[in-house]
């Protein structure tokens, strides 16, 4: 099967500077995929090094097959980009800009271009330069959707947009999925991207961490437990190492258990415990504990 | 070469473009109607410049036979002037043209389009052709009707020396260009181009003055492009030299394509 995006190693340093380091990537076809990671973790680098917009020290990436950049040109042909930070050229109105990005795209019916406009309440009479940031940020979402293309790459989308527009665009969003388009979602609001995406990929200090679904890195790999017992415990209590984050509310101490069920409970059952909450936990605990426990 | 790249770059030049033609043709215009009275007393021209340092006068390439002639004149008083300011209009444009995109950030809306490097470049270099080639036929118009207008009665004018010395024009500021397109590429950062580049442009017009003027030092003229052009239009056989010509093509050429090879490879940090 052809992936929407496959990177092989890939890797890009800015002199001395980490940019990415190995990273092995596979977007499949037709899916909504999250992509997340602090600041200065490397997602921006990846998206930019899939685009072209750098070239990679080491590796290669591909978009549907074709290699980023040697058959850039080709590849991106497919591809809508929004940036995390859009700036347009001086004196063009969003009309203009949408005509002018369809152009470059060899579209001429930009009918798709203006019903998306119309759905996102987006005035094209305007100078674009002149947009306020969340109207800013709807033009670009425009003009990435306006060529129809398979796979859309969204550096934080919604960014600056009002919580009835965002459902507009996650509505948007699960249409253009519908029609087969892959979506590389690059996003800081995890509850956003637990909401849109079947599979993540974690990102940390430029090196992939994990990649899986969602759902998956939910069930398997972390519990979050809350315990009711006498008194507070802590890392000692459990040998396996497997439990962190402690923190204790009255009689009941929570912790993030990253291990398999049978040895949860074996370790719980040498416990003094009153009462047992085990729950999956959410994508914002699972990208925290990567991050404390790797550190 | 894309045709939508090519027109918004017309178009974002459009305002330069009309302000610059204006500017050089009306200075063309407001000298030369000065031309009359300054041919009618050539004799006492060149009485006072026989009070100034002949080195000075080099310099700035006066000399008595320049005020005797419509042709001298219009190139003391206009030509180099309109290669200064031609050369600062170009290298504006190519110095900005592919830096802008990083520096205003623009690069993410062009370049995850399905354009290669190269059809980006040609298009920008394109663009920049049709502007200067349109500014230099302006300048050549109002050079030329200036000439035609102005000229009094009992004096002549070559219409062809007149066209070479303006194809040295276009040549200089087709190498300053060039030159710009270098400094576009190489510049990294988000920063205006504008200041430097018509510092480029000034500071080989002053190592041209000072070559001129000092004669232990003159061979180091050689690396300003503007030692290169010959305004000697008074000189019996001017014409458009070969080696001139070529030096001004090989200089044009080799920093547009190492502009374009660097530029193929560039990363964009916006």
């Amino acid at each position: 099967m052809t992936e929407a995006i496959r990177s092989r190693k890939l890797t890009k340093y800015y002199g001395k500077h980490r940019g990415i380091v190995e990273l092995d990537l596979e977007v499949h076809e037709g899916e909504i995929f999250g992509f997340i990671g602090p600041n200065g973790a490397g997602k921006t680098t990846t998206i930019r090094t899939l685009l072209s917009l750098i070239f990679p020290t080491s590796g290669s990436a591909e978009i549907f097959g074709m290699d980023a950049v040697r058959e850039g040109p080709r590849a991106r042909r497919n591809v809508g980009y929004v940036p995390s930070e859009v700036r347009y050229y001086p004196g063009m109105t969003v009309r203009e800009m949408l005509r002018y990005a369809a152009a470059l795209h060899g579209v001429r019916d930009l009918g798709r271009a203006w019903s998306l406009a119309d759905r996102l309440d987006l005035d094209v009479s305007r100078k674009a330069e002149d947009l306020s940031t969340g109207n800013a940020r709807k033009a670009a979402i425009v003009q990435a959707l306006l060529h129809a293309p398979r796979l859309l790459v969204l550096d934080e989308p919604t960014s600056g947009l009002d919580p009835l527009v965002q459902q507009r665009f996650a509505e948007i969003l699960a249409e253009e999925n519908a029609r087969g388009a892959t979506v590389f979602l690059s996003s800081h609001v995890l509850s956003e991207v637990q909401r849109l995406c079947r599979r993540v990929a974690i990102v940390k200090e430029g090196r992939l961490v994990a990649c899986e679904d969602i759902a998956t890195l939910r069930q398997k790999h972390l519990r979050k437990v809350a315990v009711v017992t006498p008194r507070s415990l802590g890392p000692a209590d459990f040998p396996s190492g497997a439990a962190s984050g402690f923190g204790r509310e009255g009689d009941t101490t929570r912790f993030l258990y990253a291990g398999d069920g049978n040895a949860l409970v074996r370790e719980l059952a040498r416990l003094d415990m009153q009462d047992l909450l085990v729950e999956e936990p959410s994508l914002e605990e699972i990208f925290l504990h990567y991050y404390r426990t790797e550190a | 070469m894309n045709a939508a790249l090519f027109f918004k770059e017309l178009r974002l030049n459009r305002t330069l473009f009309i302000v610059w033609a204006a500017v050089i043709s009306s200075l063309i215009l407001v000298t030369m109607a000065a031309m009359p009275t300054m041919l009618n007393n050539s004799k006492g021209m060149s009485d006072l410049m026989k009070a100034y340092p002949p080195e000075l006068m080099k310099a700035f390439s006066f000399d008595a036979a320049s005020f005797s002639s419509p042709l001298g004149f219009s190139v003391i008083y206009n030509m180099i002037y309109t290669m200064l300011l031609g050369s600062i209009f170009s290298i504006s444009i190519t110095a900005r043209t592919l830096h802008r995109e990083q520096a205003e950030r623009t690069a993410e809306f062009l370049l995850v389009r399905p354009l290669g490097r190269g059809t980006v470049f040609a298009s920008k270099l394109a663009a920049w052709l049709v502007l200067l080639i349109g500014i230099n036929i302006v300048v050549y118009a109002a050079g030329i009707g200036s000439l035609a207008i102005f000229t009094p009665e009992g004096f002549s004018w070559s219409i062809r020396d007149y066209s070479v010395v303006s194809a040295y024009a276009l040549l200089l500021m087709l190498g300053m260009g060039g030159a710009g397109l270098l400094v576009s590429v190489l510049a990294r950062r988000a920063r205006s181009l504008t200041g430097p580049a018509i510092g480029i442009v000034l500071g080989f017009y002053l190592l041209d003055i000072v070559a001129k003027i000092t004669k232990d030092y003159g061979s180091i003229g050689w690396v300003s492009p503007f030692k290169w052009v010959d305004i000697d239009v008074t000189r019996q056989g001017y014409g458009l030299e070969l080696w001139r010509a070529l030096a001004f093509a090989a200089l044009a050429v080799s920093t547009a394509v190492i502009a374009a090879l660097v530029w193929r490879r560039k990363d964009i940090l916006t």
